[in-house]
């Protein structure tokens, strides 16, 4: 029995025979069960090819010799987002210390204090026409009206 | 059968998106690039050449209808024709099990429809690790192929294939050659797989 060789099975299965060719191996094949199989094989080794290349393009196996914890590249995709966090972090920092160094000047409009109202030492403020019991703080009444 | 995927200008992605907007042209275009895939996909599976391209071609007429009668939103070239495909293959083999146990004839592992679902999902532990080993085999030859090798199986079974053409003149050189190296290295491969799968 002459069976087909392997050039023929792949050429069909990569789709390279032409209808003669075709009609030659659909008939061999479907009276040999053996050339049946070795084109089943051929079929299945197509498919693990593009298995393999479909993973190796996409990144899904990576190589196993050296990967990287990170990547430069991966980080550079992100390069907008990290740019904004550099800039809002540094508009932070620059807002805190203006605050804690350089404190908003009082000026006397500021402190403006309606007549009915005080400051006691503390911070707590009172109104006058309740008389508030603060015996003690009486004298440490502070009135910071200009 | 032509060769796989010549040159149309289009990507799959426009391909898909012109045959469900109804251009019968997209359509032709689409069986033309992948009928064979369909094929090749049944044949893995053990299905018989002559019913594998049966089934092909049933597969592709049932997508058709369901794109004409605005019940396909989507159409995922060559996979959805595959999955069709298959599914119309597992019906079939579901089918000829029955009749053969009406029949009274006794249903070989072959033919019983749950071999088949077990070896298309592939739970078999044996089989995922003698897979594996069949890609690290593929992977660790192809490696080991010229530069010029590996840039051609690249580019013909990377994520956007290309035509035999098309990688021919992408690389400088005669679409004989591109098939040629294809050829010998799948030999190479398939060699390498009956040597060394298996191995520790």
């Amino acid at each position: 029995v002459t069976h087909l060789s392997e050039i023929q099975l792949q050429a069909f299965v990569l789709g390279m025979t032409g209808p003669n060719e075709t009609d030659v191996i659909r008939e061999h094949v479907s009276t040999c069960p053996t050339c049946a199989m070795r084109l089943t094989e051929e079929a299945r080794l197509e498919l693990l090819i593009q298995d393999v290349i479909g993973d190796l393009n996409t990144g899904s196996v990576p190589s196993t010799d050296s990967v990287p914890l990170l990547k430069v590249s991966r980080l550079l995709e992100w390069r907008p987002a990290w740019v904004s966090a550099v800039f809002l972090t540094m508009a932070v920092v620059f807002w805190l210390y203006l605050a804690r160094y350089h404190p908003v000047p009082i000026t006397a409009e500021d402190t403006y204090v309606p007549d009915d109202y005080c400051l006691f030492v503390g911070g707590q403020v009172d109104r006058i026409g309740l008389q508030a019991e603060f015996p003690d703080s009486a004298q440490n009444r502070t009135d910071i009206r200009p | 059968v032509r060769p796989r995927g010549e040159e149309s200008g289009w990507s799959d992605v426009d391909l898909a998106e012109q045959a469900l907007s109804g251009s019968e042209a997209a359509w032709d275009e689409v069986l033309r690039r992948h009928r064979h895939h369909v094929v090749v996909a049944l044949l893995a599976r053990g299905v018989p050449l002559e019913d594998a391209e049966d089934l092909a071609q049933e597969a592709w007429t049932r997508l058709i209808e369901q794109a004409r009668s605005g019940r396909l939103e989507r159409l995922s070239l060559p996979w959805l024709a595959i999955a069709q495909a298959g599914w119309l293959a597992l019906e079939a083999s579901r089918t000829k099990a029955r009749h053969a146990a009406i029949a009274g004839a006794p249903v070989s592992l072959e033919t019983h429809p749950d071999a088949l679902e077990v070896k298309d999902q592939s739970l078999d532990p044996a089989e995922q690790t003698l897979q594996r080993d069949r890609v690290r085999v593929i992977e660790q030859e192809l490696a080991r192929c010229s530069k010029r090798a590996q840039d051609i199986f690249h580019a013909v079974y990377g994520s956007d294939a290309k035509s035999h053409a098309d990688v021919a003149k992408e690389l400088g050189m005669s679409v004989q050659r591109v098939r040629q190296t294809l050829c010998e290295v799948r030999a190479r491969l398939r060699r390498a797989m009956d040597e060394r799968v298996g191995e520790p």
